[in-house]
């Protein structure tokens, strides 16, 4: 996991308008850009005191578009951001039907725990949290665990899907072993 | 000379229709005291004075008492100045708008505006809020106003209220929003306005865009107070004080760009 200071990036506390967000866009590309395949991205905002909808949908959610679009098989974690900049980053988020996560804990560059922001039915919301309480977990053991709870309306067939549209959110990453995919949270090792 | 006194935005209106109807002399003193002028009204009574024909030989003549922010928009020559700001720590700042977001001053006006807000006990949230709202407002200046006349923008801090304003005299809301072929077929500024304050609704095609008003409305609607939109012939305000959100539509003689007003506070005053 790598971690980047947006303070620092982008030389500013102030993150405003959409202007500044395209000026500060190709920032963002290079530091993605710059991460390993299948790397962590922590962007630490803790030193931006203003940051509005408009420079996000600029400047940030082109990149985590790239993402999503399966060109990049990166994965982002957000730290530090205060209240105001949350507020707007989900307005953004919710408006472009995208959700990212955002670390709730961190201690010495390590992800203790986050929890998703943006738009995500329940449904995928709670395969995630069950990614997150069960790291290298498969969708064939999802089916198994959720028959022995007598949940057998869920088949495999939806497990899998409901995993392969996390991944392509890239709230979550995956990992061939032998036959099948095992899935976990992108700030956990496996 | 004529004296008129004129101590809230409202009142600009009447104004500026006697100014279209010659009603008003060529010289007129405004003899109020600068404290009991709103900001958003004096940084309107700016845009139409400089609007006006050289011919009208219109002077605008402001009395100036101890108020601060009167001295720092009487000093500078807006539009025909250089860019810069001037402000008094904790209570008001005035800027005349360098060209784009990059410009230092820029962000140290921000900072000092958030400050400001915290020293009057606005939540740090909610600073946040309003000092973005701020910043997103200006940034609606240099996209689209298409004037190289530069923007203005003022702030006024005290007894936990805030005033600030917003304004230029580029292409105005309607104009600007006829560059995106879905909106070409508006008609009126009225139209376009209340086209504008709607989220995703933008001069630019595609998405993540038109944030801007939403946001400020927002931020404001958590306050006592009300935001007045000014751009070509129309005017919304929004007024929590007489009705919470409620909204008035009104026309007015042409005046180019967007004026932006707000004034709110923590509070509920007895009267604005």
């Amino acid at each position: 996991m790598r971690t980047i200071d947006v303070h620092k990036m982008t030389d500013s506390e102030m993150l405003i308008g959409r202007g500044g967000g395209r000026r500060d866009f190709p920032k963002f590309v290079e530091a993605t850009f710059a991460a390993l395949e299948g790397e962590t991205v922590l962007w630490d905002w803790s030193g931006i005191r203003v940051a509005t909808a408009s420079y996000f949908a600029a400047a940030f959610v082109p990149v985590m578009k790239m993402l999503v679009s399966g060109g990049l098989d990166k994965y982002f974690v957000l730290h530090g951001l205060n209240i105001n900049c949350e507020d707007e980053l989900k307005f953004v988020l919710e408006s472009e039907g995208l959700v990212t996560l955002v670390a709730d804990e961190v201690k010495g560059g390590r992800v203790l725990s986050a929890r998703p922001l943006g738009k995500l039915d329940s449904v995928h919301a709670e395969t995630l949290n069950r990614v997150v309480r069960k790291p290298g977990i498969s969708a064939k053991r999802l089916y198994a665990e959720s028959i022995s709870k007598g949940r057998t309306k869920i088949g495999m067939t939806a497990w899998i899907n409901r995993l392969v549209s996390l991944y392509r959110l890239r709230l979550i990453k995956r990992k061939r072993v032998g036959r099948q995919f095992t899935y976990a949270v992108p700030y956990v090792e496996v | 000379m004529t004296r008129i006194p004129l101590t809230q935005v409202g009142q600009i209106e009447s104004f500026h229709w006697k100014l279209v109807n010659d009603d008003i002399p060529s010289r007129v003193h405004f003899p109020f005291a600068a404290s009991e002028l709103s900001l958003g009204a004096a940084i309107e009574l700016l845009c139409i004075e400089r609007h006006l024909p050289e011919s009208a030989n219109f002077n605008l003549s402001l009395k100036l008492n101890n108020s601060h922010l009167w001295k720092l928009i009487k000093r500078l020559d807006w539009p025909r100045c250089e860019p810069g700001f001037s402000v008094r720590v904790g209570s008001t700042g005035f800027m005349v708008l360098p060209l784009d977001s990059s410009d230092w001053r820029w962000t140290a006006f921000l900072l000092i505006m958030q400050k400001a807000l915290k020293q009057h006990c606005f939540p740090e949230h909610l600073a946040g809020a309003l000092t973005g709202a701020v910043g997103e407002m200006v940034d609606n200046v240099w996209e689209h106003s298409e004037t190289s006349v530069p923007g203005l923008v003022a702030f006024e801090v005290r007894h936990r209220r805030l005033n600030f304003a917003v304004a230029d005299l580029g292409i105005g809301v309607l104009q600007s929003l006829r560059k995106n072929p879905h909106y070409r077929f508006l008609n009126s500024s009225m139209e376009a306005l209340q086209k504008a304050i709607l989220k995703g609704v933008s001069r630019l095609q595609g998405q993540s865009r038109g944030y801007g008003f939403s946001r400020l409305l927002k931020a404001v609607a958590e306050l006592w107070g009300f935001t007045r939109l000014r751009s070509g012939q129309a005017v919304l305000v929004f007024d929590r004080l007489t009705e919470a959100r409620k909204r008035v539509h009104k026309y007015l003689p042409p005046l180019p760009g967007v004026q932006i007003a707000v004034c709110c506070g923590l509070d509920a005053p007895a009267s604005f």
